[in-house]
């Protein structure tokens, strides 16, 4: 019998760990790619749904694993829906273009950027609900309660402010839209709660970039450790009143490490080895974040479960990201 | 016979992991609580659910009402629930399953989708170009060569003179035309012409004056008026665009690396597509001269001149699979074999006339 010691609270019960391995994922992202290019991409969903099963449920936490509950059927209709929010204006700006008037042509160019713009935040928010809600650790649902409209006038608030200051903002546009969406996930009674500053993140970036070019690029590394560290470590969970810590033990070494292999191995394989680049990239953040003690994980209970939401969202967020 | 076995039961309701011994009865499954006695959940076999197996190192069984019990059941021990529980393939035995885990699925998978790439690409695709083409309307055609016209001829120095002589010339050569014919002469140090889709010929005044002969004029027309007639410049298009998209719909799921090698390769294949459209143009213009009474030697004169103006330039000893057209050494050699046993014998006095006054 294998070893089921796992109802101890202590030690290394505050870790992540990611314990699929290249090969097996290997097998499963070659024969999505090839069901999906000989079903002309038909086929999409469902490889995405597998390839999530498989990444939840070798995904642990304090030694028990995540599990995806999505079905591929589930994300074609979203698929559907979505490919419907796209070609119908598509069409239209292919059909005024025919027009040759050039006033006309640029203006519906602009009418189609700002529609896919105002996408992005409803797509943003469908996909958190969709992701959220089919996702459990030990019959634990998570969840997305954020409100769609306030979520859809703060998004485009920060990148209207963005655009008006040539970029100028977004560290603060990041922060203000990280902190609305990870306070508004829970874990059961587990909640979630973002603490970083504009104001931090506008001086590591500004101290980043400088200093990459100053270095020639060598800084870099240690630019994505304090960018990546900001946003672990300023979120914090709360659990039974108590305030939960996430730590990060990323290092630039680290990332050093991570990228010039995961380059190595793309550029020498055409990237056939991209399976064993996620993997890698994966147990990279599982290996390097902790939760602190305050953490009780046999101590959550189950909250309000809302599986309404449909995968409308998620895809377009694909569509937009492909 | 009853057997048993440890596995982790959650309740559905907190994230407590019990470790629980399974008693497996005929109608039962009864998990007992190892660390509280006297406690036991049963679990009516025919209600339990089996969750998809994406982990190799266990199983889960579901039992009740959303949400639902779990029993994380170790692999080794799925052996002992599959004696007595209804659920048909407690292991995953799917297909898809099968597919990812044998080398030999994924090999003979992978064979098939090169199968069918290739004959999609080799053999589907250049039948589809004519159809797709033929659907395109002679007035979209017109209506596009006429944008591309314009914007190509914002930075251009139009020759008038020369451009109404050249169209008498057209005009005098007679050669039927489902397409408003517009030649326009323009000013460059280039030794080039070109067609656009519709009907539009631009001519270098350079390559005018290469030309020693009325025959060789006709040639470049005649030349030039094949790739309007049999439109060309759309299969050229249709031709590029569809293999893209091709690529982009078996390639694209796969990786931006890969993709780029095959749109390289499409690149070389479509250079040797568009060497083809020319010498069809070459051969169909020599057949249209023979056929107006027009010597076909014309041809052969003029890639002599272009033969002259590509060994002042250096891209001359260009690979024939680098160049979009077939290389000058064979073009004069299939020009002369035709012209020779093509010979009309015949002047055209209008053409020779203008064909002076173009000269002067």
């Amino acid at each position: 019998m294998k070893d089921l010691e796992i109802l101890d609270d202590a030690g290394s019960n505050k870790r992540f760990e990611f314990k699929g391995e290249g090969g097996e994922y290997f097998g499963i992202w070659i024969v999505n790619a090839l069901l999906t290019a000989i079903t002309l991409g038909i086929y999409y969903a469902w490889a995405k749904t597998k390839e999530r099963h498989f990444l939840h449920s070798n995904t642990y936490l304090a030694n028990s694993p995540f599990a995806y509950h999505g079905t591929g059927k589930e994300l074609f209709i979203g698929f559907i829906k979505a490919i419907g929010i796209f070609v119908i204006p598509y069409l239209i700006v292919i059909g005024i273009s025919t027009t040759q008037n050039s006033t006309l042509i640029i203006f519906t160019g602009l009418i189609f950027l700002l529609y896919i713009l105002i996408i992005i935040p409803f797509a943003i928010h469908g996909s958190l609900r969709y992701q959220t809600s089919r996702t459990s650790w030990r019959g634990i649902y998570l969840g997305y309660n954020g409100d769609r409209t306030e979520f859809v006038k703060l998004f485009l608030k920060n990148i209207l402010l963005t655009i008006i200051t040539f970029g100028f903002y977004s560290s603060w546009a990041s922060v203000n839209i990280r902190k609305y969406i990870t306070d508004h996930v829970n874990f059961g009674n587990v909640t979630a709660t973002f603490k970083g500053k504009g104001n931090d993140l506008f001086v590591i970036s500004l101290v980043g970039t400088i200093l990459t070019f100053l270095t020639l690029g060598i800084y870099s590394f240690w630019y994505f450790r304090n960018i990546i560290n900001f946003y672990i470590t300023n979120t914090e969970l709360e659990q039974d009143g108590r305030t939960i810590s996430v730590q990060s033990t990323v290092t630039a070494g680290g990332i050093f490490g991570l990228v010039i292999v995961n380059v190595l191995l793309i550029i020498f394989t055409l990237g056939l080895a991209t399976p064993w680049v996620v993997i890698r990239t994966i147990r990279f953040y599982m290996d390097n974040v902790i939760l602190d003690n305050n953490f009780k994980p046999s101590e959550i209970r189950q909250g309000a479960i809302d599986v309404s939401a449909d995968a409308t969202g998620d895809d377009v967020l694909d569509i937009l990201i492909s | 016979m009853t057997s048993s076995f440890y596995a982790i039961y959650y309740d559905g309701n907190t994230s407590i992991a019990h470790k629980v011994e399974v008693i497996v009865t005929p109608t039962y499954l009864e998990i007992n609580f190892t660390e509280k006695e006297d406690t036991a959940v049963l679990w009516k076999i025919g209600d339990i659910q089996k969750e998809t197996q994406t982990n190799k190192n266990y199983l889960r069984l579901l039992y009740g009402e959303f949400p639902s019990q779990i029993l994380e059941v170790d692999v080794d021990d799925i052996q002992l629930l599959q004696e007595i529980l209804p659920l048909s393939r407690l292991t995953s035995t799917s297909l898809y399953t099968k597919l990812t885990n044998s080398k030999r699925y994924i090999l003979l998978l992978f064979l098939i989708f090169i199968a069918i790439s290739v004959v999609s690409y080799f053999f589907v695709l250049p039948r589809l170009v004519s159809p797709i083409v033929s659907q395109i309307s002679p007035e979209h055609e017109i209506q596009l060569g006429n944008t591309l016209y314009k914007s190509i001829m914002e930075d251009e120095v139009v020759d008038s003179s020369k451009t109404v002589l050249l169209n008498k010339f057209w005009k005098s050569m007679n050669y039927k035309t489902n397409y408003p014919v517009k030649i326009t002469v323009t000013e460059s140090e280039e030794v080039n012409a070109f067609a656009l889709p519709g009907g539009n010929i631009v001519i270098y005044d350079s390559i005018l004056g290469t030309m020693r002969t009325a025959e060789e004029l006709a040639a470049l027309l005649s030349h030039e008026y094949v790739h309007v007639q049999n439109r060309h410049s759309l299969q050229s298009m249709v031709s590029a665009y569809s293999g893209i998209i091709l690529i982009q719909l078996i390639m694209g799921n796969m990786n931006a690396n890969l993709n780029a090698v095959f749109q390289n390769a499409h690149t070389f294949a479509f250079l040797k597509y568009s060497r083809k459209l020319e010498k069809e143009a070459d051969e169909k213009g020599m057949q249209l001269m023979y056929e107006h009474k027009i010597e076909p030697i014309g041809m052969y004169q003029l890639f002599k001149k272009l033969e002259e103006s590509e060994k002042e330039n250096k891209f001359g000893d260009m690979p024939e699979f680098l160049n979009n057209h077939p290389v000058i050494r064979n073009r004069l050699s299939y020009s002369k074999k035709y012209a020779n046993s093509h010979q009309t014998n015949e002047k055209d006095q209008t053409l020779e006339d203008l064909f002076i006054l173009i000269k002067e």
